[in-house]
């Protein structure tokens, strides 16, 4: 028996490939034959991981088990039913289309053609691992049939150990300002406009001492990108710093000064930032939506408003209350525990046993 | 760990209380006020339109670029393409007889778009017709 993973596209520092990489050493510690396969493979990665290939070399004897990874509309979502073998998928979330029109047809049609695609995969899977409850309860009400079972991405603490970039810590550091952060990509379902409106309430009203990192790379979204430029010279708002791409060592300065994570995302699967800024005692504030109250388990302050006068009062009460900060960063801490590298791979490992004994032993 | 309750409602509630009491204000502007770029491309969704006109006016292929500067190096060049020439431009003919039958299919492929996408709209307006019969 062979355990081979399957997904779309395997890419550096894309949240999803991070997972795949991080289960083949869970698999291979294990001493599993295993491989990765995707249809397109990240040069960086391939040169570094050569158990990675093009999904054209995969050949699947019936004892194999195929572990697809669904996060996008591929054609592979159809043609991954065709593999005579048993197979577990791992569902990441699809974003809702919706949140795309009028900025990227592209991305609308790859949505909506992977939502589309849940639906033919309703019964195609003998096992469902979900990255959230939020995910699971959506294949619930497509109609999946599989046993489906919650396990958080895997993710790699020991990374956050590396030494931020010291030119960005010296520009920022100490200057006497309070720092917002929010890590994603820019992306409409990600509400970055919101994050700046309530920034800048927060700055008008409360703390003109402030400023807002947004970290993320806008390739793709770049008319979205412009329309959040113009939101912010309207407003007249500013120490409003988009980074745009940027390397890790940067991406862990701006956690480095960060005195508060602000998420008012719209829809995620999971939403590894927030887990980021537990894992560097940031305070989260989060809107309340999707998979984010998932991930946070009691972390972090989640509301269920996103008006922006409105959270931006919660941020001034969380960043001059002393005793809510400490009480929100204990409860982080005791969420990250459970989030950590061997209690999750131990999770998966369960789940692959419970696979082997009750789907797989049955053919 | 255990974690500790946060009683998120009643900071709501104090924070709703405080802005009235100091008469903070939500902005007038909102974000879907900010239109829209209509010009703005996307690097991955060039005018549908342009590329086509690009594809029908650049499908030829040069055996040879213009060529300029000192006038040694020019006669050396010119003494070289002449020596390759019977190499050089068999390929650059296989390349344009490719790309003008692409071009080709590709025109005849967006005339048949256009007519489906017409067809499409009359059959949409024929549907909203019998609805609104009903």
């Amino acid at each position: 028996m062979r355990l081979f993973q399957v997904l779309t596209t395997i890419s550096f520092g894309d949240a999803v490939s991070n997972d795949t990489l991080a289960l083949h050493d869970t698999l291979a510690k294990q001493g599993y034959a295993t491989k990765v396969f995707a249809e397109n493979i990240d040069e960086r990665l391939q040169k570094k991981h050569k158990h990675i290939s093009p999904i054209k070399k995969l050949k699947v004897a019936r004892d194999d088990v195929i572990i697809y990874h669904m996060s996008t509309g591929t054609k592979l979502n159809y043609d991954i039913a065709e593999y005579k073998c048993k197979k577990i998928m791992i569902y990441h979330n699809v974003t809702p289309p919706e949140f795309f029109k009028g900025y990227s047809n592209i991305a609308y049609n790859l949505c909506d053609q992977g939502r589309q695609a849940l639906e033919f995969l309703k019964d195609k899977f003998d096992y469902v691992i979900g990255d959230s409850q939020y995910n699971i309860d959506e294949l619930k009400k497509i109609g999946f049939t599989a046993p489906m079972r919650v396990l958080p991405i895997l993710i790699p603490f020991d990374d956050y150990s590396k030494k931020p970039s010291s030119k960005i810590v010296f520009k920022y550091k100490d200057d006497g300002y309070t720092n917002i952060l929010f890590t994603g990509r820019i992306a409409p379902n990600k509400k970055q406009e919101d994050v700046i409106s309530a920034f800048y309430h927060y700055k008008k009203y409360y703390n003109p001492k402030s400023r807002l990192f947004l970290v993320g790379n806008s390739s793709g979204m770049e008319s979205y990108q412009k329309r959040l430029d113009d939101y912010v010279a309207a407003l007249g708002v500013e120490d409003v710093i988009f980074t745009g791409h940027i390397p890790f060592d940067q991406i862990l300065a701006y956690y480095t000064l960060a005195d508060l994570f602000l998420c008012m995302s719209n829809h995620e699967g999971f939403c590894v930032p927030v887990v980021e800024a537990m894992q560097f005692a940031i305070p989260v504030v989060a809107y309340n939506s999707s998979a984010v109250p998932d991930t946070l388990q009691g972390g972090g302050l989640v509301v269920d408003t996103d008006n922006p006068l409105e959270v931006a009062g919660v941020m001034n009460h969380l960043l001059t209350n002393a005793e809510l900060k400490d009480t929100i960063l204990k409860n982080q801490k005791a969420r990250l525990a459970s989030l950590g590298h061997e209690v999750v791979e131990a999770r998966f490992l369960d789940y692959l046993k419970e696979f082997l004994e009750n789907c797989y032993e049955k053919q | 760990m255990a974690k500790d309750i946060i009683d998120v409602e009643e900071i709501m509630t104090q924070i709703r209380e405080e802005i009235k009491e100091k008469g903070y204000q939500l902005s007038d502007l909102s974000f879907d006020d900010i239109e829209l770029s209509k010009d703005f491309h996307n690097d991955f969704e060039e005018s549908y339109e342009e590329n086509l006109k690009y594809l029908n006016s650049y499908f030829a292929v040069q055996s040879y670029l213009p060529l300029v500067g000192n006038p040694l190096f020019v006669f050396v060049k010119k003494v070289i393409r002449k020596l390759t020439f019977f190499y050089v431009n068999p390929i650059s003919e296989q390349q344009t007889n490719f790309n003008l039958r692409l071009t080709r299919v590709i025109n005849e492929q967006h005339a048949m778009i256009e007519e489906l996408k017409e067809e499409l709209e009359n059959q949409y307006k024929y549907i909203e017709k019998l609805e609104n019969r009903e």
